[in-house]
């Protein structure tokens, strides 16, 4: 049965766009088709990681929140858009899906000013899993709690938390799953990113758990390179190699095996 | 059990919601424990009968028929526009992103 993953973080900064893209295109490559939808209405940008801009976009979120066109009309295919160091498309065995929101300043304000009916949301989400043949639907968030946060944390079969070994993430993160155990989130997952290498990952990763009771699916560690890839590409794609590349398929193997 | 008729049911009027602000999800997280769990029960399955709702909350149709009503009086649930020739009441969660 497909499922709908919502992934937050209390605090801006902590690179769950980045993370989401790169989890939700590992899951992709196990021969899933994964759709991302980029609820982050007041400050989009994931669609910068599949190399797409504005102009490409017929259709937005925003469009089918205001009843102008189907879920499905914005979703576009960016399997082909997934390219590796060289430039060449990744083959990626599965199939991903991207739905962006608009950045036009004036769309996003009449969200945040009228808002919108959480019931059309979700139908279209369930709408679109059907239509698409998903397997999982990735939700990116706006940091923090606020009520579009609250409603895809309500809608989810699972939560993924990112957060940073950060003293204010920390408290932050346990108001964020103290909201999670009150909405009855069947899953949730902790990830903490940007972790310093100066850390014994054993430490931090207990350390969480301990902190939280809740399990620790991953820990990625600050690198160079990704400060060098700038949100230009899918981390893993670019660095097949690199830790954190293993990491991120850990964490998808870890999602996929849990269905 | 039998299902009920929607006209069976003292809910069925619609309230009058009109001068209160839509509830959204901040609102449900207020809601006492058994609401609330109705509530986001409601909202990962999109929609369910009233004879569903019934069974989800150990088959005491009275103890369900008002936790459903206080709800439904209160705006955070309404019957669904597709309940037509059905014989049993369809229940949506109603929720605003925003007041």
């Amino acid at each position: 049965m497909a499922q709908v993953i919502s992934i937050h973080s209390f605090r801006g900064g902590t690179g769950k766009s980045n993370l989401t893209a790169n989890i939700a295109v590992a899951v992709a490559n196990q021969g899933k088709r994964v759709a991302i939808v980029d609820t982050d209405i007041q400050s989009p940008g994931i669609h910068v990681l599949f190399g797409m801009d504005e102009e490409k976009f017929t259709y937005a979120l925003n469009d089918y929140l205001w009843g102008k066109c189907s879920l499905k009309d914005t979703a576009y295919d960016v399997t082909s858009q997934v390219t590796t160091a060289s430039g060449t498309p990744a083959d990626i065995s599965g199939a991903v899906f991207l739905i962006p929101s608009s950045l036009k300043a004036g769309e996003i304000a009449r969200v945040l000013r009228e808002g919108y009916d959480v019931g059309l949301l979700n139908d279209g989400f369930h709408d679109l899993l059907d239509q698409l043949q998903l397997d999982y639907l990735f939700i990116d968030t706006h940091p923090g709690l606020n009520e579009e946060t609250l409603l895809s944390i309500a809608i989810s079969d699972r939560m993924v938390i990112i957060l940073r070994p950060d003293r204010q993430d920390f408290l932050g993160t346990a108001v964020t799953l103290e909201v999670a155990q009150k909405l009855d989130v069947p899953e949730i997952t902790l990830l903490v990113n940007k972790a310093s290498s100066a850390y014994p990952r054993e430490t931090l990763l207990s350390k969480v758990k301990d902190q939280y009771g809740v399990p620790v699916g991953g820990l990625f560690q600050e690198n160079e390179e990704m400060l060098q890839l700038a949100s230009s590409g899918i981390f893993w794609v670019h660095y097949p190699e690199h830790t954190f590349s293993k990491e991120v398929h850990a964490v998808a193997h870890q999602l996929v095996a849990a269905e | 059990m039998t299902s009920q008729a929607h006209n069976e049911l003292p809910f069925f009027q619609q309230p009058d919601t009109s001068s209160s602000p839509p509830k959204t999800m901040t609102d449900v997280l207020a809601l006492p424990e058994i609401e609330r769990k109705l509530m986001n029960w409601l909202m990962r399955r999109r929609k369910a009968a009233f004879t569903e709702i019934i069974q989800h909350l150990g088959g005491d149709s009275e103890t369900a028929q008002r936790i459903v009503e206080r709800l439904f009086q209160a705006g955070f649930i309404s019957t669904s526009e597709d309940f037509e020739g059905s014989k049993d009441i369809i229940l949506r969660p109603k929720i605003m992103s925003r007041r």
